[in-house]
């Protein structure tokens, strides 16, 4: 036999048993969490709504839960009495002139009543008062008293809020930006203004101008080219005077080719001269070498009667030195040779 | 049993076959005398449960038994699903509420999700597919084995000695089932998220008791009794609608399970509305 069916009582009873250990465990955990058996102190409060107000509805302080809701009820003034309660452990921080907001969030969860302490310490208010709405006349002459402690608000919602103020700034900043740009513009358009635009809006008329004149001259042109057309037209004009079969062109082209051949004997001639400079240049160009002989065999002679003399004066037998030399005129004479 | 059944409509008459309206209207009245016949049916099963506590002669070895097999036998299953539908709720609720500045919130929709709605409901619809169409099946086999006319011959109640101890079994499997679920899905579920966003044990706990009230627990405690009702009446009930063959047996073990599950969603919304009443 199995081991659960053999012993079905006593797995059961186990199974059982934890169960409801479990389930005293819960409520004993859920009752001392709930604070079933601490004292609550009752305190209560007027709206002029019930807007957003519901029974269970955590009073918090500096976010934490110090209370909660326990009725809501239209009164015959038509006010909305709200009581709830303050837990024992927070009781002593109800000080005189303390308030109750209600905060609501925009996204429509969470919210709640907010416990705002009063300035001053003093002793627990009385279970049973009441405690003031900061929108109520007495809540708002406390405010203006600075009897009350407001804490800055730092939730997510408001701080977005806050930031709406900056970016308001900066897109009133742009659109002062924005008028000025296209007051500029406008100054622009009508040729009063300054700067980079209107520069170059001068430029551009400048260059207008100046096409207009280069236009005038296109003109003139044009009225040239058409006269000549005219001209061409003409039948009794230059052009087909120029080019007729009896007018000057034409006369001076029909010589039976005498210029031509003028020009192709003068042609000729500087033919033959280029010719002959060529051939002298290949003359000099062959005999380059030997002339570069001479001349180095020239060079050494001199250098060896420059050698022959510098002994020769530095001889002490040659006490005469070397006779004054006669200059022997030349037989023939040109006409370079006369002094003027 | 299969002899209180309502009987079928005598035959049309006319030598033809009973036209549309004929027909719908014995539908109607069949499946009215069905649902009647079922009221008499839980009825006298309470009736029969409050004599056995009174005499003091509850089948215990039987009740012991669907226990066992209805609550201990299940206890795994439960679990797995309990742990794994907190861990989600949990990574979820940890990913999305504090980009709403909501993470307080994740308490209450733990409390919601699985001690006051899923967890009764996923705990019922357990017991009703394992222990449903067990039960469905075993007293379908003992009619067509004659078990049940012996019973009957002998002076035995088979309503006291077989249903009885069936539907305190289930009732009690499921308020214990649905305690562990809870169990499970709170607690468990905390250890599985410590691996993925680990969360503060006192912290957690803290939140969790605070946004748990009394009302979330008897509510759900009043679920799983109504749902432990629904499942084992609907399946003795279909059990014992098992005539003569054996091939009724799995037709009757499905039906056990589909109008189970059609009564239990609609018992879950009348409490979930009287809930909110």
């Amino acid at each position: 036999m199995k081991f659960r069916i053999r012993f079905v009582n006593q797995v059961v009873g186990v199974f059982l048993i934890v169960a409801l250990g479990f389930l005293f465990a819960i409520l004993i955990s859920i009752g001392s969490n709930q604070r079933w058996f601490a004292r609550n102190y009752r305190y209560y409060s007027v709206f002029s709504s019930a807007a957003g107000v519901s029974v269970g509805l955590p009073i918090t302080f500096r976010g934490f839960q110090v209370g909660r809701v326990t009725a809501v009820r239209l009164t015959e003034d038509n006010e909305v009495h709200v009581d709830f309660f303050i837990q024992d452990t927070f009781a002593d921080r109800v000080w005189e002139h303390s308030l109750i907001q209600l905060v609501s969030n925009p996204l429509g969860i969470g919210g709640g009543l907010v416990f705002h302490q009063g300035m001053f310490p003093s002793d627990p208010i009385p279970e049973g008062s009441l405690i003031p709405t900061i929108t109520s006349p007495q809540g708002r002459e406390l405010v203006r008293s600075n009897l009350v402690r407001l804490p800055d608000q730092d939730d997510t919602i408001n701080q977005l809020i806050d930031q709406v103020g900056p970016i308001m700034r900066n897109v009133e900043e742009i659109t002062e930006i924005l008028t000025v740009v296209l007051a500029d513009i406008a100054a622009t358009m009508q040729g009063t203004g300054e700067g980079p635009i209107q520069d170059m809006v001068n430029q551009t008329n400048r260059l207008l101008r100046e096409a207009e004149t280069v236009m005038v001259n296109a003109a003139t042109i044009s009225d040239n080219v058409a006269a000549i057309t005219e001209e061409f037209r003409d039948p009794t004009g230059i052009v087909p005077r120029l080019l007729d079969p009896s007018g000057s062109i034409a006369t001076f082209l029909d010589d039976d080719d005498a210029l031509f051949l003028q020009i192709e004997a003068i042609l000729e001639g500087m033919n033959r001269s280029i010719n002959e400079v060529a051939d002298f240049a290949a003359f000099v160009n062959a005999q380059s070498p030997e002339l570069l002989f001479m001349l180095e065999e020239g060079r050494e002679a001199l250098s060896v009667g420059q050698d022959v003399l510098e002994g020769l004066r530095n001889n002490p037998l040659l006490r005469g030195g070397i006779p004054e030399r006669r200059e022997q005129p030349s037989t023939t004479r040109s006409f370079r040779d006369d002094s003027f | 049993m299969s002899s209180t059944h309502p009987a079928a409509p005598p035959a049309s008459s006319a030598g033809r076959g009973p036209g549309f309206v004929e027909r719908a209207g014995a539908s109607v009245t069949r499946r009215v005398s069905v649902i009647f016949y079922a009221l008499g049916f839980f009825i006298e099963i309470l009736r029969e449960t409050v004599a056995s506590f009174a005499r003091r002669k509850v089948g215990s070895r039987v009740l012991a038994m669907q226990i066992l097999f209805t609550g201990v036998e299940a206890l795994a299953v439960t679990a797995v699903i309990a742990v794994g539908l907190g861990a989600v709720i949990i990574v979820q609720g940890t990913s999305l509420l504090p980009q709403f500045g909501q993470i307080q919130l994740l308490y209450v929709i733990l409390i919601t999700v699985i001690t006051r709605e899923l967890g009764p409901i996923l705990t019922a619809v357990i017991v009703a597919s394992r222990s449903g169409t067990a039960i469905t099946t075993e007293l379908g086999n003992m009619v067509i084995n004659h078990e049940v006319e012996a019973y009957i011959a002998s002076g035995i109640n088979p309503i006291a000695y077989l249903v009885v101890p069936r539907f305190l079994g289930v009732i009690i499997s499921m308020v214990v089932l649905n305690l562990y679920f809870n169990i499970f899905g709170l607690l468990g579920s905390w250890m599985v998220t410590q691996l993925i966003a680990p969360v503060e044990f006192v912290q957690y706990f803290q939140g969790l008791f605070g946004a748990l009230s009394v009302v979330d627990v008897l509510s759900s405690l009043v679920k799983s009794v109504v749902f432990g009702a629904i499942v084992s009446t609907v399946a003795t009930f279909h059990g014992f609608r098992v005539e003569r063959s054996s091939t009724e047996v799995p037709q009757m073990a499905i039906k056990s399970v589909g109008q189970g599950f059609i009564l239990l969603m609609f018992a879950n919304a009348v409490i979930t509305l009287v809930y909110y009443l």
